[in-house]
């Protein structure tokens, strides 16, 4: 059963152009200069962030504003540990120890936020809020996290003393992040994403209904706080250097904004505009100067007047109207030529 | 009456807000399987009482024993999980959604860990009693229209079976007739009928409507200003002076 409808997804255009955009970033670095590879890798980190916010925000409800934190926590904690203590291995600091001191960060602001039931534009700011004391905090210590000027030279990941190219580092950025999308796709698509769903839509119902919504909303924050984490780890692999503003408000709202152009709840919509928003900053801004900043603005706008659901959101409902209007026309058809069988 | 233990057991039930008294030491008992209504004017503290039988509001004093545990500081999550499953009188339903989807999630409430439910990607294992609740509620047709376009009758009807498809023991009705017309009534009144000849449930109504209350249920608590002041069949309490006097009597002037 379960296979049948795979099968039958693989054909819908959707998915048809979800392959091809799949496609078009495998053979990417064939096309680009190394040092456009890496500019590539750091945006498939921040698409990853943004797949981790969309399931918090676009699946759960829960508006986060202050994301990069984890992100940035994920990012210092590697810069860190990289730099200074090479015992332990890289391929552990990138997926156990950024991850789960990102998780633990969340996991605690969670129990906070969830058991006070914080929600609404007060889960919004409170979250924003962490993400400015972060960010003021690791100006802060000068000695320990670099004050301002952050951390310099932070090392490639090297796999039993082999250290990874940047094409390297971008095909294991870009499998993590189809990673982790397959994954949400089949926890958004389970009876548990249909919770998520309902604490979104109505979470008092959903509770009295016997959900226990505390705990679902922890499990979810605390999940997309460990990819947050695992995101910010392979950043700081890939840049080389991390600084407080990766764990700013600007970047936190930056990357959801990011997420309504592209279409909110939706993953793919969070990847999407996550990668086409930073694309475009990197050649229009050179451009336009300050002018992108405005059209990037009016995008938003835009997106949020005239589809609420995003880009995404727009291209599904034209498509799915095409197809309609052709179902109909096929219908009548095989109607027509039935009489003429009869 | 049974000599059996009752289903729910509210002692000396009270709720206070400052100085105000909203539900004031009540006494209230529900049989396994049985129908009562619970009736008063406006601000009698119906829905507050509804309130901390769900665990939405804490008791000031008093308690609640449920199927012979003490509930009265269980969380509202938890006493749905052991069958407590209240209609609201403001229909709450994901208006989002599909019916389908609605259903499956009242459906998919009990017993199940977030762990198990994350593993759970088929549905055919409740699709036929969805159908089923569905028909009753005559939805049947309508398993994939978004919630928000259904006129309010529907929406109160699929509340009503999702309510059921939760696995209530106890079902707490609260105004299930509000804000839909006559026909819709009389629709609402069978469907009632049907999920108590075919379910094994409790069902507490609140309403407001005599006529209502006459086709579902033969036994009537009559809540004033947080007291119960009545209870008994509907001829006695039609015919008790008090209420007459503090309600009926209240809804014939109006």
């Amino acid at each position: 059963m379960a296979t049948a409808d795979a099968a039958v997804d693989l054909k819908t255009p959707g998915e048809i152009a979800k392959l091809a955009g799949l496609l078009a970033l495998v053979a990417l670095p064939l096309f680009v200069s190394e040092y456009q590879v890496s500019t590539w890798s750091t945006y498939l980190t921040f698409a990853l962030l943004a797949l981790s916010i969309d399931l918090v925000w676009g699946y759960t409800g829960l508006l986060t504003l202050g994301h990069a934190a984890f992100f940035g926590a994920g990012a210092y904690v590697t810069a860190k540990l990289l730099k200074e203590v090479p015992a332990v291995p890289d391929a552990a600091v990138v997926f156990v120890v950024a991850p789960a001191f990102a998780a633990l960060l969340t996991l605690g602001l969670g129990w906070f936020l969830f058991s006070a039931d914080v929600k609404g534009s007060y889960f919004a700011i409170t979250t924003l809020i962490v993400s400015i004391i972060f960010e003021s905090v690791a100006g802060e210590f000068v000695g320990f996290l670099g004050g301002f000027n952050g951390i310099y030279g932070v090392p490639s990941i090297q796999v039993v003393g082999f250290e990874l190219t940047a094409t390297m580092s971008y095909y294991l950025a870009l499998g993590i992040l189809v990673g982790s999308y397959l994954f949400l796709r089949l926890l958004v698509g389970s009876a548990f994403g249909r919770v998520l769903r309902g604490i979104r839509g109505n979470q008092e119902r959903t509770e009295f209904f016997g959900y226990d919504t505390q705990r679902y909303r922890l499990i979810v924050f605390t999940l997309s706080g460990a990819m947050a984490g695992v995101a910010g780890s392979m950043y700081a692999t890939i840049d080389g250097f991390v600084s407080p503003p990766l764990l700013g408000f600007v970047l936190s709202t930056q990357v959801v904004i990011w997420i309504a152009v592209g279409g909110r709840g939706t993953l793919i919509g969070a990847v999407f505009g996550a990668i086409l928003i930073q694309y475009l900053n990197s050649t229009l801004s050179d451009v336009l100067i300050n002018y992108w900043e405005m059209g990037l603005a009016v995008l938003f706008i835009a997106v949020v007047i005239g589809a609420p659901r995003g880009i995404v959101g727009l291209l599904s409902d034209t498509v799915e109207g095409v197809q309609t209007s052709l179902d109909s026309a096929n219908r009548g058809d095989l109607g027509a030529g039935g009489e003429l069988d009869d | 009456m049974t000599d059996t233990e009752p289903l729910l057991r509210a002692e000396g039930l009270t709720k206070r807000f400052g100085e105000f008294t909203a539900v004031d030491d009540v006494d209230f008992t529900v049989q396994p399987n049985e129908t009562k209504a619970l009736i008063g004017p406006n601000g009698a503290g119906k829905t507050t009482f509804q309130n901390l039988l769900t665990g939405k509001l804490s008791a000031t004093e008093g308690t609640i024993t449920f199927d012979g545990e003490d509930v009265t500081h269980v969380s509202p999550h938890e006493r749905a999980q052991r069958g407590i499953i209240r209609k609201y009188q403001i229909t709450s339903v994901y208006e989002d959604e599909t019916v389908l989807e609605n259903m499956r999630l009242a459906f998919r409430s009990r017993a199940s860990s977030p762990w198990e439910l994350l593993r759970t990607h088929d549905d055919s294992d409740i699709r036929d009693r969805i159908e089923e609740l569905l028909s009753i509620a005559n939805l049947h047709d309508e398993q994939h229209t978004t919630v928000g376009t259904l006129s309010h009758g529907e929406k109160q009807w699929l509340e009503i079976v999702m309510a059921v498809g939760a696995e209530p023991e106890l079902l707490l009705l609260d105004e299930p007739t509000s804000g839909i017309s006559v026909g819709e009534t009389d629709d609402t009144v069978d469907l009632i009928e049907e999920i108590r000849s075919k379910e094994n449930v409790a069902i507490v109504v609140i309403e407001h409507d005599m006529d209502f209350i006459r086709k579902v249920s033969e036994s009537i608590t009559v809540l004033d200003r947080g007291e119960i002041i009545a209870s008994g069949t509907i001829d006695e309490i039609e015919n008790d002076e008090t209420v007459q006097r503090i309600y009926l009597g209240e809804a014939a002037d109006a």
